[in-house]
């Protein structure tokens, strides 16, 4: 009976349990307005999106935590199966190499991010703002202003992107959640994890207790670039096709899953958990704004004020949380 | 947790001081930086069980000074001993390798990470789930615990409250067992109590007397006189990069202390 | 706030919120309100552009026309993936007609499952079927190929306008051409419909690529044109870069003549003072109209839907005066 209360306690004093509420009654809410919700169709736009933006955003997570952002995943996102679907189409090389090409270019290009951001001194904000231009043109020269389309046998495209059975639910679903398991495993329960969230703390507190903090933030900007890499590519696998507009503001969607579920734009406090409840959160705005047929306009408005308001609660959750405490001796 | 020592500990401390060796020494440590020379014939030796006061304002070469001890830099000449044998450090990490830890003033704890989390950092326990190497929390939660409530902090409830939730004084106490708990043979202190209370204060000064009784030997920086004096067994002071003067506290007041910084009344001058 | 309420009071309002879903899934009906009248989603490319504003305001007018409930939705930032994740979500909302904008064969899946699920499907905007069996093809399901279309020939009108430009050309001219959307497919159908009838002619053409917005669209054409001075002629192959071509022209005195493949009201007025030379006006208005109204008489009435040319007008200052009430009471 008490570890269950230590248990609920833990519960209620988690992160992930706003954003979890939220999403319960977001769902409640547009499931009373119209009881389709829970239809297959649905429940494939929900997890597709859903998984999209969430797979980038326990990448930028994992990062932020550490103290650091990458804007450049937008164009990671697009970037990666660009480069992938070029090696397949136009090179014909092998899927698997193409593949593994193109991710090794994400690891490298996010490795740069790092290298310039740790050695050269400039805050990450900036570097990965050069870098989403500078990918953004590489897309549009890669492409041409065409699509990328590969609609060939292929045993890669169905692991990417394929659907699971005949059930409403695609690949990359499983990869999210795989993906969200893995991350959570590592930030939480590993020794990389607590360096990762020592990084995320200023003045070098981390450093000083022999942390290898640039080692740390270098391997998670690579970390982030290829996950974003790889959401594109679950992407292709689903569509078969790549322009090089896609994944456009995705850094910003990110940003507010990531926010959304309860990780601090100040590094430290973050959840991986928080992250892919917030993705679950987007998926089912977007596609429960469709189903009631809102006005398409709404939906980037609310996605502002779900942000504001999952913001405004962290943050005195926080400090109510932290008076509270200092104000209590035993 | 005592906050005196009692006669016969003492005594027996006293004689085992004696015939210890420093744990750290230094002999006539000089460090130039390119053509101009910053130290010049620095002795000093902190004995197991001291607490030593470094004062001396800012540019005396204070820093440069602690900079040597820590491992940041080398001597430019004179030699640097650890418990009688000479080392050179080149690397902090050296340094803190044979247990010579710093605890600032405010960059000892992050606030928003768990106390256990905080304890171990850098030296977290692990165990093995088959072919992984995860982080044996319960074990880590459990020494903790252990450790903290030594301290009898008032705040202190669980290993899994943000360090936030203890006060300043408490964090610094948590440092301070953290870098004991480790092996810390030298501990510096920089400025500790600067931003505390009087009953924080007294925390901190108590977790100061534990890390004593145990052998570590302790340097103890900061510019206000009122909080060396009442700590430190001995305080240098240094100037324009020498070792101005070694005075014992029972020697000096606290005033006459602070005008000798201030260099207002010569006093005594060993 | 939410850890000032007890542990109990946090257990109640998560109670409540449990207790809400349940209830709702039972089976509280809230959509019954249109139950009565037919509803019709329309997936449009994007929301900014006056072109797909055009395109939204048609197929509303439709709706009120013809008595059905219609909504338009387009992604914020114009993207097959966007459109393919609306058509899906639409889908789920089980309304009686869908129209889609073909774009390519990312859209195939969702167009087959309305197909399946009972939905009326037509396509609007983009012809991807023209040229079937050239490479690339968006599709050869016959389910797909032989559903209606209302909208323009990309590649065709690409050849048309180029034809009416070349009389503003002499032999061996060179023309810049800009394309604002690099990544639509059916600008460069335009371009290569432009090709086909500009390169045997003679005509040496550039292309450079331009953004949506118009004003950095013409500080590049501007450039271009400083640092090209022979240049002949300009077409833009959609507004935002015909329109701030033609009015760069117009400021600079140039005598350069200006080719466009859409006409919104800025346009009209260039027209007019003889900025822009001659434009092509597929009526965007209408192709959603017709996509509207094809579902409209299948769902009520059980007519097939028809295929529509929008048109391949061309406009000029000769005959701009009839388009422009037109495209100033929205319908352009």
């Amino acid at each position: 009976m008490d570890t269950l209360r230590l248990l609920g306690r833990k519960i209620v004093r988690a992160r992930e349990l706003g954003p979890l509420v939220g999403l319960v009654v977001m769902l409640s809410i547009f499931q009373a307005i119209n009881p389709l919700f829970f239809t297959p169709n649905e429940m494939t736009g929900l997890t597709t999106i859903a998984a999209s933006v969430g797979i980038v955003g326990v990448g930028v997570t994992f990062l932020m935590i550490a103290g650091e952002f990458d804007l450049s995943v937008g164009a990671m996102y697009a970037l990666t199966p660009i480069v992938m679907g070029k090696l397949l189409t136009t090179f014909g090389w092998n899927e698997w190499l193409s593949f593994a090409a193109a991710m090794l270019l994400a690891v490298a290009i996010g490795f740069l991010n790092g290298l310039v951001t740790l050695r050269l001194g400039i805050p990450s904000f900036i570097t990965t703002l050069g870098t989403l231009f500078i990918v953004n043109g590489m897309n549009l020269l890669l492409t041409s202003g065409q699509q990328v389309e590969y609609y060939g046998t292929s045993t890669l495209f169905p692991i990417l992107g394929g659907q699971l059975g005949s059930s409403p639910f695609y690949a990359a679903l499983i990869w999210m959640v795989v993906i969200t398991a893995v991350f959570w495993f590592v930030l939480e329960r590993t020794r990389y994890g607590n360096w990762t969230f020592a990084a995320g703390g200023r003045g070098g507190i981390a450093r000083a207790v022999g942390v290898p903090v640039t080692r740390v933030k270098n391997i998670n900007f690579c970390i982030t670039a290829a996950l974003a890499g790889f959401a594109g590519c679950t992407e292709f696998g689903y569509l078969g096709s790549v322009s090089s507009g896609q994944g456009t503001q995705m850094e910003l969607y990110a940003i507010v899953v990531a926010v959304v579920g309860g990780t601090s734009l100040f590094g430290i406090t973050g959840t991986i958990i928080g992250t892919f409840i917030g993705a679950l959160l987007l998926g089912t705005l977007e596609t429960g704004l469709v189903l009631i047929g809102a006005p398409g306009s709404l939906y980037t408005s609310l996605i502002g004020l779900i942000l504001i308001i999952a913001v405004i609660i962290n943050v005195r959750l926080d400090r109510l949380y932290t008076l509270r405490m200092r104000r209590a001796p035993k | 947790m005592s906050d005196a020592v009692t006669p016969a500990t003492a005594s027996s401390a006293a004689s085992a001081v004696a015939a210890q060796a420093p744990v750290i020494e230094l002999r006539d440590v000089c460090k130039d930086y390119g053509n101009t020379r910053v130290l010049y014939d620095v002795n000093l030796s902190i004995m197991p069980g001291e607490v030593v006061g470094l004062v001396g304002d800012n540019g005396a070469g204070k820093s440069t000074l602690l900079k040597i001890i820590t491992g940041y830099h080398l001597p430019s000449a004179g030699a640097v001993y650890l418990a009688g044998r000479p080392v050179r450090f080149s690397s902090p990490a050296e340094a803190r390798a044979v247990g010579i830890e710093t605890v600032y003033q405010d960059l000892a704890i992050i606030n928003e990470l768990s106390l256990w989390r905080n304890f171990f950092m850098g030296k977290e326990l692990r165990r093995n789930l088959g072919p992984l190497r995860m982080l044996d929390i319960p074990r880590m939660r459990q020494i903790c615990n252990e450790e903290l409530s030594k301290l009898g902090l008032t705040r202190f409830r669980s290993p899994d409250e943000p360090a936030a939730s203890l006060s300043g004084g408490e964090r610094q106490s948590v440092a301070i067992t953290r870098a004991m708990y480790f092996g810390a043979r030298l501990l510096l202190l920089d400025e500790p109590t600067a931003a505390l209370s009087v009953r924080e204060t007294r925390n901190v000064l108590a977790s100061i007397d534990t890390a004593r009784g145990q052998g570590l030997g302790i340097v103890y920086i900061d510019h206000n006189m009122a909080h060396v004096h009442p700590v430190a067994d001995r305080v240098v002071l240094i100037e324009h990069g020498r070792v101005a003067a070694t005075l014992k506290r029972g020697d000096v007041s606290v005033a006459e202390l602070s005008d000798l910084v201030a260099r207002t009344h010569p006093g005594q001058v060993q | 706030m939410w850890t000032s309420i007890t542990m109990r009071g946090r257990a109640a309002i998560a109670g409540v919120i449990v207790a809400t879903l349940l209830a709702s899934t039972i089976g509280v009906e809230k959509q019954t309100a249109h139950a009565s009248a037919p509803t019709i989603y329309v997936i449009g490319y994007e929301t900014q552009n006056p072109f797909w504003q055009a395109e939204k305001r048609g197929a509303e007018q439709a709706g009120k026309d013809f008595g059905v409930n219609v909504i338009y939705q387009a992604p914020a930032v114009a993207s097959t993936a966007g459109m393919e994740q609306l058509a899906r979500a639409a889908i789920a909302a089980k309304p009686q007609g869908l129209a889609i904008d073909y774009t390519d064969r990312g859209m195939e899946k969702v167009t087959l499952d309305a197909l399946q699920a009972g939905i009326s499907v037509v396509l609007y905007n983009n012809n991807r079927f023209e040229n079937t069996g050239a490479p690339g093809s968006a599709t050869t399901n016959p389910l797909i190929t032989g559903l209606a279309y209302s909208g323009q020939n990309e590649h065709n009108s690409g050849a048309v306008l180029a034809r009416a430009f070349l009389t503003y050309l002499k032999a061996g001219a060179k023309v810049l051409i800009m394309n604002p959307f690099p990544q639509a497919f059916v600008l460069t159908l335009r371009y290569q419909g432009l090709q086909r009838v500009l390169a045997p002619a003679g005509i040496k053409t550039t292309l450079i690529p331009g953004g949506a917005d118009e004003g950095n669209n013409m500080s590049l054409i501007g450039a271009y044109l400083q640092a090209h001075p022979d240049t002949a002629g300009v077409i833009g192959l959609g507004d935002p870069a015909a329109n701030p071509a033609a009015t760069y022209i117009m400021r600079h005195h140039l005598k350069v003549p200006v080719a466009a493949f859409d006409v919104d009201s800025e346009a009209l007025h260039l027209i007019q003072a003889g900025a822009l030379t001659v434009a092509l006006n597929q009526q965007p208005w209408l192709q959603s109209y017709h996509a509207v109204q094809n579902l409209a008489f299948k769902i009520k009435y059980g007519l097939t839907p028809v295929n529509v040319d929008t048109g391949t007008l061309i406009v000029d200052k000769s005959n701009v005066g009839n388009l422009v009430n037109v495209i100033q009471s929205g319908r352009g």
